[in-house]
């Protein structure tokens, strides 16, 4: 099983921070005005919301047997960002007008759900990992393209605001039911 | 692949044919080829069957008994090493009641067991036999020689690894033709040549296939408005006086040489601006050693150059360093790119990539993206140019996302009943065969502004292609 099959806690997690606890209650708050933003293609706003060290990635999934080794290759990513790339992907949406993959934008709705949070060895980092479901939907299509998925997330309390450190975006399929990903995770 | 004009087209229902959809004398394509059933059906025969297909690379499949299951056109093959290295690509369809053998999209094993009756089959696709052997379950009609999986002709070129049901037909290198001498400095350039960057990304894509195969032939005319993005963002080197507002500001980038050999093309791009835009020097008072030492081709590093001397000829080298391929295509569903990629911290990354588009009926397709690195580059290299790939192309690249946006609204446009009658997809800008001074490659040499001239060349590829009979 390779790493990107893996699911549930991060390594390095202590003690399982319980539903309904203040600082869940938080973390799920910021979560969902993180999808807010995201939906409405806030995305400078969104920017505010991580950490100039940020990684942001999404493994590509590949159908494995048990039984079996996989040939030893490189991980490959369907994303692969850094604060720097998340900035020129914010830039083509939002500076310009010929980000044409968004221009006219997609209607998407990110569903988040099947949050669970862990303490870390870190007093001020939080291991998040929730579920997802992202609809988008372009032009006239009668149907909505839908992923979901699992985030493996790194929260940071700086100054009693929550940032994100760390995102691994575990997508459910291998082939993916839509052209691109000009649109986050 | 031998390109003549055929005496006859094949032939469709209600009395068409292939060639009332291409127009030759006008530059024409009617649209309806674009989700016309019969059509897709005819290709998946003629191109995907009959023509070379490319399934991965051999770096993909390291270790003895490693496979990767991959498509050539609708159908499954298994591409898998075997213990003395060599590789092998077979159906992935057992032969006793048509079900799928390999399972995974990757694996390793030295046996193939089919989950439905066991049937059991090597690496090389020979049939081992059925459970309970006394039984002799695979009958006696016909003996194990004829029970093995069926087995596609191979050829590795450049470590890409490709196959063909065309058994008899022309080897990979006339299939190359005149394309051989551009593609060998891409591919066959240094001692260990190029490893996979991982497994390709698998996008799913509601359009006709040909909507990118069209565009292995050519098209760097759609890079200044489609690709607008690439001024904007500041990565494409402009014209000097350019405030950003004008298509034509990437103007200065479409001049070049683009080649077209058997269907296949490369677009031979002027070194000059990129020497401008990275090291602010002319590379014309530059011998070609010092242009190699200051801006080595894309993906090569300074230490890897001695090599190109010992893979390449002095015309080769010299081409390398003035106006080298950088994108073009293998016909009839291979995109490649081996481009330069400027880096925020000033330095000089290579992009190499490889798509192809897999047909998934004749409105549907899969967009498959590889991305390389030089086996011998170093570590630090592979993880920025893996990283550099994903962010500039394939699933969420920055440049190509617009690509992908725009083949289904093609695709939805030829199922009009309008549409499919009096809409053609036209070639119709032409330059001419202009082949500079010196040039020294062969192929239809189209030196200049870069128009609709190789894209038509894949038409005319495709049209005998699609003509020729088996």
């Amino acid at each position: 099983m390779t790493q990107a099959q893996q699911t549930g806690s991060l390594p390095n997690v202590t003690d399982r921070i319980p539903v309904g606890d203040p600082i869940y209650n938080k973390i799920v708050e910021h979560l969902y005005d993180e999808a807010a933003l995201l939906d409405s293609l806030n995305l400078r706003e969104w920017q505010k919301s991580f950490t100039s060290d940020i990684v942001y990635q999404a493994p590509v999934q590949i159908t494995e047997r048990r039984s079996e080794k996989s040939p030893k290759v490189r991980q490959m990513m369907h994303l692969f960002e850094n604060a720097n790339s998340m900035d020129m992907r914010i830039h083509k949406v939002c500076d310009t007008n010929v980000g044409w993959a968004e221009e006219p934008r997609s209607r998407t709705r990110r569903l988040i759900t099947n949050i669970l949070v862990n303490k870390t060895e870190q007093e001020n980092e939080f291991s998040v990992v929730s579920c997802f479901l992202l609809s988008r939907n372009r032009f006239e299509a009668y149907d909505l393209q839908q992923i979901t998925g699992e985030r493996h997330d790194r929260l940071r309390l700086i100054d009693g605001k929550f940032k994100l450190a760390r995102r691994e975006i575990i997508i459910d399929m291998s082939v993916l039911s839509m052209p691109n990903l000009a649109i986050f995770l | 692949m031998n390109i003549s004009s055929s005496k006859s087209s094949a032939q469709l229902s209600k009395g068409r044919a292939i060639d009332d959809l291409i127009k030759v004398d006008t530059r024409e394509v009617s649209l309806s080829i674009m989700s016309d059933e019969e059509v897709y059906q005819l290709e998946l025969e003629k191109l995907f069957g009959m023509g070379w297909n490319l399934l991965g690379h051999e770096s993909e499949i390291p270790a003895s008994n490693d496979y990767v299951v991959r498509p050539m056109g609708e159908d499954s093959v298994i591409v898998q090493r075997d213990r003395q290295g060599e590789i092998h690509v077979s159906l992935n369809v057992c032969p006793h009641r048509g079900m799928r053998v390999a399972l995974g999209e990757h694996g390793n094993t030295a046996v193939h067991k089919c989950i439905y009756h066991g049937w059991a089959f090597r690496p090389n696709g020979d049939f081992i036999g059925a459970p309970i052997d006394a039984e002799k379950m695979h009958g006696e009609i016909r003996c194990k020689e004829e029970l093995g999986l069926e087995k596609a002709r191979v050829h590795i070129y450049g470590g890409l690894i490709f196959a063909t049901w065309n058994i008899e037909g022309p080897s990979f290198e006339e299939y190359l033709g005149d394309a051989k001498f551009y593609f060998d400095m891409l591919w066959n350039r240094t001692d260990n040549g190029l490893e996979v960057l991982g497994a390709p990304q698998k996008v799913s894509i509601d359009c006709n296939w040909k909507c990118s195969g069209e565009q292995s032939g050519g098209d760097g005319f759609h890079t200044l408005t489609l690709h607008r993005w690439l001024v904007e963002s500041g990565l494409h080197g402009a014209a000097d006086d350019s405030d950003g507002s004008d298509p034509s500001d990437l103007a200065p980038a479409m001049y070049g040489v683009n080649v077209s050999a058997n269907g296949h093309n490369a677009r031979c791009i002027p070194i000059d601006l990129t020497f401008k835009a990275a090291k602010n020097m002319s590379a014309k008072d530059m011998s070609i050693e010092e242009r190699l030492q200051v801006l080595p081709p894309p993906g090569i590093t300074p230490e890897l150059v001695p090599e190109l001397y010992k893979h390449l000829s002095e015309k080769q080298i010299e081409l390398l360093v003035t106006a080298a391929p950088q994108v073009g295509g293998i016909f009839p569903n291979l995109n490649f790119l081996f481009v330069y990629a400027p880096q925020p911290d000033g330095t000089m990354l290579g992009a190499m990539a490889i798509h192809i588009i897999v047909p998934r009926g004749p409105q549907k397709s899969e967009f498959w993206t590889w991305l390389f690195a030089e086996k011998d580059c170093p570590e630090d290299i592979k993880e920025k140019m893996l990283r550099n790939g994903v962010q500039q192309v394939g699933t969420s690249g920055l440049i190509e996302q617009d690509d992908t946006d725009t083949w289904p609204h093609i695709t939805l446009a030829s199922r009009g009943y309008k549409g499919r009658k009096d809409i053609t997809m036209k070639y119709q800008a032409i330059l001419g065969e202009n082949k500079p001074e010196d040039w020294p490659g062969g192929g239809k040499v189209f030196s200049g502004f870069s128009k609709d001239d190789t894209q038509w060349e894949w038409w005319l590829a495709y049209r005998d292609a699609m003509n020729k009979e088996y």
